[in-house]
C-alpha cells in the first residue's frame, strides 16, 4: 500500500537519462528511434520520465545504440526527506 | 557466423480490415435505422387499420374438418388468423407493444454495438465505457426482450379469450432467444472489462 500522498505513479523513482546520452553523443531523439527500432513518440515517453515500464528488449536495443549500459540509462532517484524509502 | 535463434513467426492469420470495419459498421447502423423504421411503420399500419391480425391455433375438432389427402400425403390445418375488426384503442395500443418494444431493444443494442464498432476504428477498443455499453446492451437485450416475448404472449392470450365463442387457441410462445443472447453479451462486458484492466498494465509501456 502506497504511503499517503503519494501515487501509484510516484512509487518509483527510476530517472530517465536518456536526453543526456543524447547530447553526449550528439544524436537526435528521431536518429536514436531509428537506431532503436522504437517509435520517437515512446522514446519521448522514455525521455521524459512518462514511462511506467520498459521491455528488456527495448533496453537491450537502447545500451547496443548507445553503447552504454543500463545502469547509464537508469538511475534511482534518492527519495524526498519526508518520504520512506519501500523496503 | 552467429548463433543467433530466430524466433518462430506467428502463424498469419487474416487482419481485420477497413473493409471489415465498414461493412460492421453499415450492417450495425442499417439494423438501427432498421429497428425504428419497422416501428413506425407497424405503429402507423396498427394505428390506421380497419382490423388486426392475430395467429391463433385451431382446436382439434376444427382442425379435422375437411382434410385433403393425395396418396399418402395429408394436409393438417391447425392454425388460422383471428382479424379483430374496428378494434378500439385499447386493442390497437396492445397489439403494437410486443413489436414495439422488440424494435426498440433491437434499436439500443445495435447503437451502443456501434459505438464499441467505432472504437475497434480508432485501434482502442478496450476501453472501461466498451464494457459499460455491452453491460448496458446485456440488460437492455434481456429485460427488453424478455419483456416483449411476455408481451407477445399476453397479448396472444387476451385475444384469444376474448374471441369467445370461436375454436381457437392462443398461439403464443414464450421465446428465450433473448436469455442466451443477453448471456453472451454480459460474457462480453466482463471480457472487455479485463482487457481495459490489461490496457491501463501496458500504458506507458516502452
Amino acid at each position: 500500500m502506497a504511503p499517503a500522498g503519494i501515487s501509484g505513479d510516484d512509487l518509483h523513482r527510476v530517472r530517465c537519462h536518456l536526453g543526456a546520452l543524447l547530447d553526449e553523443r550528439g544524436l537526435t531523439l528521431s536518429e536514436l528511434a531509428e537506431r532503436v527500432g522504437v517509435s520517437v513518440v515512446n522514446l519521448s515517453i522514455l525521455k521524459n520520465d512518462r514511462a511506467r515500464a520498459v521491455r528488456f528488449s527495448t533496453l537491450t536495443a537502447l545500451c547496443d545504440a548507445l553503447e552504454c549500459q543500463p545502469g547509464d540509462v537508469f538511475a534511482v532517484e534518492d527519495a524526498s526527506p519526508g518520504v520512506a524509502p519501500a523496503e | 557466423m552467429t548463433n543467433e535463434v530466430t524466433p518462430p513467426r506467428p502463424t498469419q492469420s487474416r487482419r481485420w480490415s477497413g473493409w471489415d470495419q465498414g461493412l460492421l459498421e453499415g450492417l450495425l447502423v442499417l439494423v438501427a435505422i432498421g429497428a425504428v423504421v419497422v416501428a413506425v411503420l407497424f405503429g402507423l399500419d396498427t394505428a390506421t387499420a380497419d382490423h388486426l391480425e392475430q395467429p391463433v391455433d385451431l382446436r382439434e375438432n376444427v382442425a379435422t374438418i375437411d382434410p385433403a389427402t393425395v396418396g399418402g400425403y395429408r394436409l393438417k390445418v391447425d392454425s388460422a388468423t383471428l382479424l379483430i375488426e374496428d378494434p378500439d384503442a385499447g386493442q390497437r395500443i396492445a397489439a403494437m407493444i410486443p413489436m414495439v418494444v422488440t424494435t426498440l431493444v433491437v434499436g439500443i443494442a445495435s447503437t451502443l454495438l456501434w459505438m464499441i464498432a467505432r472504437s475497434i476504428r480508432k485501434g482502442d477498443p478496450f476501453h472501461r465505457s466498451n464494457a459499460r455499453r455491452l453491460m448496458w446492451a446485456a440488460v437492455v437485450v434481456l429485460v427488453g426482450g424478455m419483456g416483449a416475448s411476455v408481451a407477445d404472449v399476453f397479448v396472444s392470450v387476451s385475444f384469444a379469450d376474448a374471441a369467445e365463442g370461436l375454436p381457437i387457441d392462443h398461439a403464443g410462445t414464450l421465446s428465450l432467444l433473448p436469455l442466451p443472447i443477453g448471456v453472451v453479451l454480459a460474457a462480453l462486458s466482463e471480457i472487455f472489462r479485463r482487457g481495459a484492466v490489461l490496457r491501463d498494465d501496458v500504458e506507458g509501456l516502452v
